[in-house]
């Protein structure tokens, strides 16, 4: 009875270590996100509305300090030539085949527009900080970019976030994401996506906001 | 009629005061001098829209317009919107009613619209350049590959044309190059369209040419806060319009008369700005 309840003193002491370790892991990786702008190719698969997991490529650009990111769709093809601008206060759509940009206010505006919101779980950063996931330090893991933690989490509730669990790896040096990875209550995967070819960029507002000059904008 | 403009004046100005555009518009031959007056107020997914346009010279007349629009918006792979309108004239009691549904969903784009109309609608807005009676319009756009967008075009004009085009167009974002071929139930039954947009400055210029069934070559130059418009048709006519931040001037020619329109319009809230 005593060693019983030794081990599970120790695993509650490791389980809590790991924890802490992996509150550490994430602060790092938010460190060097907050570091600077920086920019990176999101690659990888995405379940659609129809229930296929389609091909996605996103360019994703950031200023952490200004709070102002874009996505740059280049697959699928569908959406390819689209793009969103996050600022602080508004959502930017801008629309290829119509050639508008949809301006929305920030409170208004939904930024999934694929099974997977992206507004929720695509940004890294976003991810790290959810108030309703609990993350795990659950081992680490040799890349094609070199060594990274492997962190998983599950929400307190699923459908707040829109998937019932959550993977990262996190590159060791320099601390940042390299793959994201989520399931549905299934185990199906909903996204797994890694970043490629992340680098620190010298990119401002003004350039994350560029539009087509010709594009119509419409505002609501 | 002074009680009216006031109700207007409150109406418009005041009620729906989000975005508000005051203009001036000469009509001719005649000629018709009116003065304009437009409001814009968002609310969650409504958008309510207010029009007014009063006659100056030389009979006094006044047209006043609603509109109310449902937009659902489906992230970056686009947005819906149901819109109705409606205006009444006086003192000739005319009307004119509409509804528009438009939609773009990932590769496809798609817009009908339908509406009916007791007098020549620009009589109850200027920008409504159309005969009376009833009109039905649809078209849709589909990315068949990430160049090419096929489209097709019904228009349908109880007082005018009724045609349906199909088109295949080849756009490209980065080489700023677009060339179509598009076939018409009207002769000659077959057009070509061309554009090409090179940067200028911190715009872009942009040349367009349309061949067949209606003959038109339009040049543009847009930048962040000038956007001008100069196109040419033939059977003839001739359009400008130019917007210089929130002011704008537009006129129109052709064998039946003329409209000239300009104004000013103000973003009374945060959400003014494009940037």
């Amino acid at each position: 009875m005593v060693k019983r309840v030794g081990i599970l003193l120790i695993a509650a002491a490791l389980s809590i270590a790991l924890a802490q370790n992996a509150r550490e892991v994430l602060q790092s990786m938010i460190d060097t996100l907050d570091a600077g702008p920086w920019q990176a190719r999101l690659v990888g698969k995405v379940r659609v509305p129809s229930g296929d997991l389609e091909a996605i490529e996103i360019v994703l650009k950031t200023i952490p300090k200004a709070e102002v990111a874009r996505a740059d769709f280049i697959k699928p093809d569908a959406l390819a030539d689209n793009y969103v601008v996050r600022t602080k206060d508004k959502v930017y759509n801008y629309l290829f085949v119509t050639n508008q940009v949809v301006v929305y206010p920030i409170d208004r505006a939904k930024v999934e527009g694929l099974g997977f919101d992206f507004a929720k779980g695509g940004n890294p950063k976003d991810l790290a900080e959810a108030k309703d996931l609990s993350w795990t330090l659950s081992g680490e893991e040799e890349t094609p970019q070199g060594p990274a933690w492997h962190l998983t989490a599950k929400p307190q509730d699923p459908d707040s976030l829109g998937f019932a669990s959550a993977e990262l790896w996190v590159l060791k040096n320099p601390p940042r994401p390299y793959r994201m990875r989520f399931l549905d209550q299934n185990g199906e995967v909903l996204a797994d996506i890694t970043l490629k070819a992340w680098k620190r960029a010298a990119f401002k507002e003004s350039d994350l906001l560029e539009f087509p000059p010709d594009a119509e904008v419409v505002r609501k | 009629m002074k009680k009216f403009l006031s109700t207007l004046v409150v109406m418009l100005g005041l009620g729906l005061a989000q975005t508000l555009g005051v203009g001036l518009v000469a009509h001719g031959p005649g000629p018709r001098v009116a003065g304009t007056l437009e409001s814009r107020l968002a609310l969650g997914a409504w958008t309510l829209e207010g029009w007014s346009q009063v006659g100056l010279w030389p009979s006094p007349s006044a047209s006043l317009g609603f509109g109310a629009t449902y937009a659902l918006e489906l992230g970056p792979a686009g947005l819906a919107s149901l819109t109705g309108q409606a205006f009444v004239r006086w003192p000739s009691l005319d009307f004119w009613g509409r509804a528009d549904l438009k939609g773009t969903f990932g590769p496809a784009a798609l817009s009908a619209g339908l509406g009916y109309s007791t007098a020549p609608r620009e009589l109850f807005w200027p920008e409504s350049a159309l005969g009376q009676g009833l009109v039905a319009t649809a078209k849709l756009d589909y990315r068949l590959a990430r160049r090419q967008i096929a489209s097709l075009h019904l228009v349908y004009e109880e007082n005018g044309r009724t045609f349906t085009e199909a088109s295949l167009t080849e756009r490209d974002r980065r080489s700023q190059r677009t060339f179509g071929l598009g076939l018409s139930t009207e002769q000659p039954y077959l057009f070509l369209l061309g554009g090409r947009k090179e940067r200028l400055g911190s715009g872009v210029v942009e040349a367009t040419l349309r061949i067949g069934g209606l003959n038109r070559i339009t040049l543009s130059y847009f930048a962040r806060d000038l956007r001008a418009t100069l196109e040419a048709g033939a059977p003839w006519y001739v359009r400008g319009e130019v917007a210089w931040g929130n002011t704008w001037a537009s006129m129109r020619g052709d064998a039946g008369g003329y409209t000239f329109w300009g104004g000013y319009r103000w973003q009374l809230d945060a959400q003014g700005g494009l940037w």
